[in-house]
């Protein structure tokens, strides 16, 4: 008996695991609608988002919503200390001195917006100094009812250049009080790089120096700032609950922004982020929202969808571009530049980009998400971006005189990895997957003998950003290299020339990422479209900085209707 | 006259009334034994999970400050979480702290000392262990009695099979099934959290429990049913029978006591990662416990977090080993007597 039992499961077993190889090609449903899916070309010039943002513009009123609940990932802290910003519930329930459009230009929120100052409103600065001095409204109150003041400005800026990971703030000297309403910030030298001083003043959330005080962790598991939300109860690894503040302290309509709307009256976020919960979340009733839900879930949210009546879904691009580096120190192969050009020629963007699901192919280590993308005709510049090419990398493989060694590939994606190995081993090179965890790659990469590729991605306000965070030679630890282990001074000049405003020029932007591809120092891979799912009856969705979406501050129409 | 002595011995003889108090005071002396044992195991374990999470590669104050940060920034933040000091001040900073004041740190990234977040966590992974725990003994242990009693027949063949499926099941796997079915399908539970507005609290926690508890039966079961099968031909359990005693009697009287050594092994090791959680369930569920605390802390080399969670689980394990090997001597007197044997030689056998 026993016998016969073991063989029907070890049948089962060889059945389910044949069954598992033969997927069929046919077409389902499903395929179909992920075909249909717009490109993210397409999704930045949508009319209907042109539309939203006019809606927003108009300021047209909105249903208040009694609840929504968002599904985010999971945050360690509700602390809003740092220049990498903090979880969505830090533009909800905080404010800042000034944020960042989509366009990174600063608009003022705290800053006084009806001072003409000399650099910008709310913004006296006199040219060449390293001083800035911020004027500020004189009612801005937090949710404990404390008045805010410029000392609380100071207070808070000197707090997190002490005790926060301050990315950037190298010249940063102090803050001070120069009166009840104007703060001066400090620096050893003018902030002219681009989006330097938007760095200080768009990274820096503001609340009252006696909140903070009586706070015995910075605000790590408790909320008090001046922003429309104010805290309702958290449980650490659960969720967070948050409630429109009546007592905004912003009481003029004319001066409060779209980001800072309260249309619900009350948020719950829930830290979730397996893929699977949070589909089943949406149908279950248990979520609203879900940001960046996985694509092999997302058609039955579109038109046409079994969930269509009941949710909408928005589109957009992802700020991050995901790159393939070469390592260029002796150490490593990939020095020769014929091995890296044949690297980079050997691999198929299209393809890849198909493989992995709802990426589009970088025409350069570039984003269409950037406002100085439009500045140079990427698609147009030569290089290996374009399509690979199998008889150019034969080429370049002879000309390195390339026996099959083995080629390294550093990441933290068992999936890319994977992918792009076969693409390299197609194209007859001995690449093999190396996959770690971050806090491990991020070592792995400072030690030249332990790889020959890596794949990474990166972000910043500005595509001169995306590469100053990628390829700055002040980022590593010797300081005369990139993290890919490029020593090449006039390389290292444009770079810092693109990152001046009057550097950052077409000329300038084409002349780097030329010198990038003459050399093969990298190779952009793809941008990522994500899409959210928000309720039906959203008809603005509103994106704050660092795309962060603010269920708060959207447009609802009556469900009802 | 005799006299009652608490645990229902009574006594004879002033000599058997001297023994009796021996025995008592040789047993404390195994347990202050054991705990002693279990201060030097607590502080070998510190040492090493220090050492070990010294060598393991990855930089906390990189991943703090983010891969885009200069040197410059990644030195103030290594300096500010005191990782620039050596090796042996580092070590003894943590180990004066955990031993001396009980602190175990502040958290990198939650920025909470790890006490208060382990504890503000630990009541809910402990209730979702212990009913765990219970439900595994309540249900296993009688199906594998009634496995071993009514052995090779259908209902035998059917509990085999059954435990065979619940075992090679991943726990990730069976979750999403019950998910899908009691939360997608049906809509009688939530799908994942631990409070809401939809349902009653208590209803999040039912599929947790029944995910983490299915194969906690299936294992309790067969170990149940292999221990009994060992006792049910003994010479003593025929006698019982020939006496004419109640079927029920003899096997929880007289057969049970014996065949659950093994069992009391294997819950008494579900007891001691009662409090390490479920990492897996608590991931798919979202429920915010022990185990879930310390993923983040590994991922995010979050040393205070992993030194301190891995002390306390070793800690809590040494305890629950003690506890289970002082119940071997409440079940089986010839084990107590080894343990009194052990306390009163000095810890020398005969």
């Amino acid at each position: 008996m026993k016998k016969i039992l073991a063989l029907v499961l070890a049948g089962c077993l060889v059945v389910a695991l044949m069954a598992c190889g033969n997927k069929p090609a046919e077409t389902t449903p499903a395929d179909t609608k992920k075909e249909e899916a717009p490109t993210t070309t397409e999704l930045v010039t949508d009319a209907k988002q042109e539309e939203m943002t006019s809606l927003s513009e108009e300021k047209v009123e909105s249903y208040i919503m009694d609840s929504v609940t968002m599904a985010s990932a999971p945050q360690s802290t509700l602390a809003p200390w740092g220049t990498k910003g903090g979880g969505t519930h830090c533009y909800m329930c905080y404010e800042m001195l000034y944020e960042m459009d989509a366009e990174a230009n600063p608009y003022p929120i705290l800053a006084d917006a009806t001072y003409e100052g000399t650099m910008m409103p709310g913004c006296d600065h006199e040219a060449g100094s390293g001083d800035y001095f911020i004027h500020i409204y004189d009612y801005i109150k937090d949710q404990k009812g404390n008045d805010v003041k410029a000392s609380d400005v100071a207070y808070c800026f000197n707090y997190q250049f002490e005790n926060a990971e301050c990315s950037g703030w190298n010249d940063f000297l102090g803050a001070e009080a120069v009166d009840e309403t104007t703060v001066k910030l400090s620096f050893s030298q003018e902030q002219n790089k681009l989006g330097q001083f938007n760095n200080v003043i768009c990274r820096q959330f503001i609340t009252s120096e006696k909140a903070l005080s009586e706070s015995a962790n910075g605000f790590a598991d408790d909320i008090c700032g001046t922003g429309p939300y104010k805290f309702g109860s958290y449980t650490s690894g659960a969720e967070l609950v948050l409630d429109k503040w009546d007592e905004y302290w912003q009481t003029n309509e004319d001066l409060r922004p779209q980001t800072q709307q309260a249309n619900v009256k009350q948020i719950k976020i829930v830290f979730q982020s397996e893929a699977s919960q949070l589909y089943l979340g949406l149908t279950t009733g248990a979520l609203d929202i879900v940001r960046d839900l996985s694509a092999d879930y997302v058609p039955e949210f579109m038109d046409g969808g079994q969930y269509a009546d009941q949710f909408a879904t928005y589109a957009y691009s992802q700020k991050f571009v995901n790159y393939l580096n070469p390592n260029c120190d002796e150490a490593s192969i990939m020095s020769d530049l014929n091995m890296r050009l044949a690297v980079f020629n050997a691999i198929n963007l299209e393809g890849l980009c198909l493989a992995l699901g709802n990426k589009t192919p970088a025409a350069a280590y570039t984003s269409d998400y950037y406002s100085d993308y439009t500045m140079v005709d990427w698609a147009g510049v030569e290089g290996y971006n374009s399509k690979p090419d199998a008889s150019k990398v034969k080429g370049y493989l002879e000309a390195a005189g390339y026996n099959g060694e083995p080629v390294v590939l550093l990441s933290g994606d068992s999936n890319q990895n994977d992918i792009m190995v076969a693409m390299l081993q197609q194209n007859g090179i001995n690449a093999t997957s190396l996959v770690q965890d971050r806090a491990t790659v991020n070592t792995t990469l400072n030690d030249p003998t332990a790889w020959d590729l890596t794949i990474g991605m990166m972000a910043g306000d500005f595509i001169a950003q995306v590469w100053e965070h990628g390829f700055a030679q002040g980022n590593t630890p010797e300081g005369d290299r990139t993290s890919n282990f490029v020593r090449d001074d006039e390389w290292e000049a444009l770079l810092q020339k693109a990152l001046t405003p009057e550097g950052h020029t077409p000329e300038t932007m084409l002349a780097w990422w030329q010198r990038a591809v003459d050399n093969g120092y990298t190779m952009g891979l793809f941008t990522a479209a994500s899409y959210d799912i928000i309720p039906e009856n959203t008809i603005y969705v509103c994106i704050g900085d660092k795309a962060m979406l603010l269920p708060g501050a959207c447009i609802y129409a009556d469900p009802a209707k | 006259m005799p006299l009652p002595i608490g645990g229902g011995t009574i006594l004879l003889k002033r000599g058997r009334y001297i023994t009796f108090t021996k025995g008592l005071e040789d047993m404390w002396k195994y347990v202050l034994k054991r705990l002693f044992w279990l201060i030097i195991t607590t502080i070998c374990v510190a040492i090493l999970i220090f050492v070990v999470m010294w060598f393991v590669p990855g930089d906390p104050a990189q991943i703090i400050a983010g891969s885009d940060a200069s040197m410059a920034d990644i030195e103030r933040v290594r300096a500010q979480l005191g990782l620039d000091k050596p090796f042996l001040v580092q070590l003894w900073d943590y180990m004066s702290g955990i031993f001396f004041h009980l602190d175990f740190g502040i958290s990198y990234s939650y920025k909470v000392p790890v006490i208060q977040e382990f504890v503000t966590r630990l009541p809910r992974t402990v209730v979702l262990g212990l009913i765990s725990v219970l439900i595994t003994t309540c249900g296993g242990v009688p199906i594998g009695i009634m496995a071993a009693r009514h052995r090779n027949t259908i209902r035998d063949q059917g509990v085999l099979f059954l435990a065979m499926i619940f075992i090679s099941m991943p726990q990730f796997w069976f979750a999403e099934m019950l998910v899908l079915l009691f939360a997608q399908k049906l809509g009688w539970l939530p799908p994942f959290g631990i409070s809401g507005d939809q349902f009653p609290n208590i209803c999040y926690w039912i599929l947790p429990i029944a995910s983490s508890a299915i194969s906690g039966i299936a294992m309790t079961a067969r170990q149940t049913r292999s221990a009994v099968l060992e006792t049910i031909r003994a010479d003593f359990v025929t006698t019982a029978r020939a006496k004419g005693l109640p079927e029920r009697k003899v096997i929880y009287k007289h057969m049970l006591p014996n065949a659950l050594i093994p069992v009391v092994s294997d819950i008494g090791t579900h007891l001691g990662m009662v409090i390490s959680g479920s990492v897996i369930i608590e991931s798919v569920f979202a429920f915010p416990g022990v185990g879930s605390y310390m993923l983040s802390g590994i991922s995010s080399r979050d040393y205070p977090v992993v030194r301190g969670c891995i002390l306390i689980l070793a800690t809590f394990s040494a305890i629950m080993m003690l506890l289970t090997d002082l119940a071997y001597g409440f079940l089986d007197p010839r084990i107590k007597a080894q343990y009194i044997n052990y306390g009163a030689k000095g810890g020398r056998r005969k």
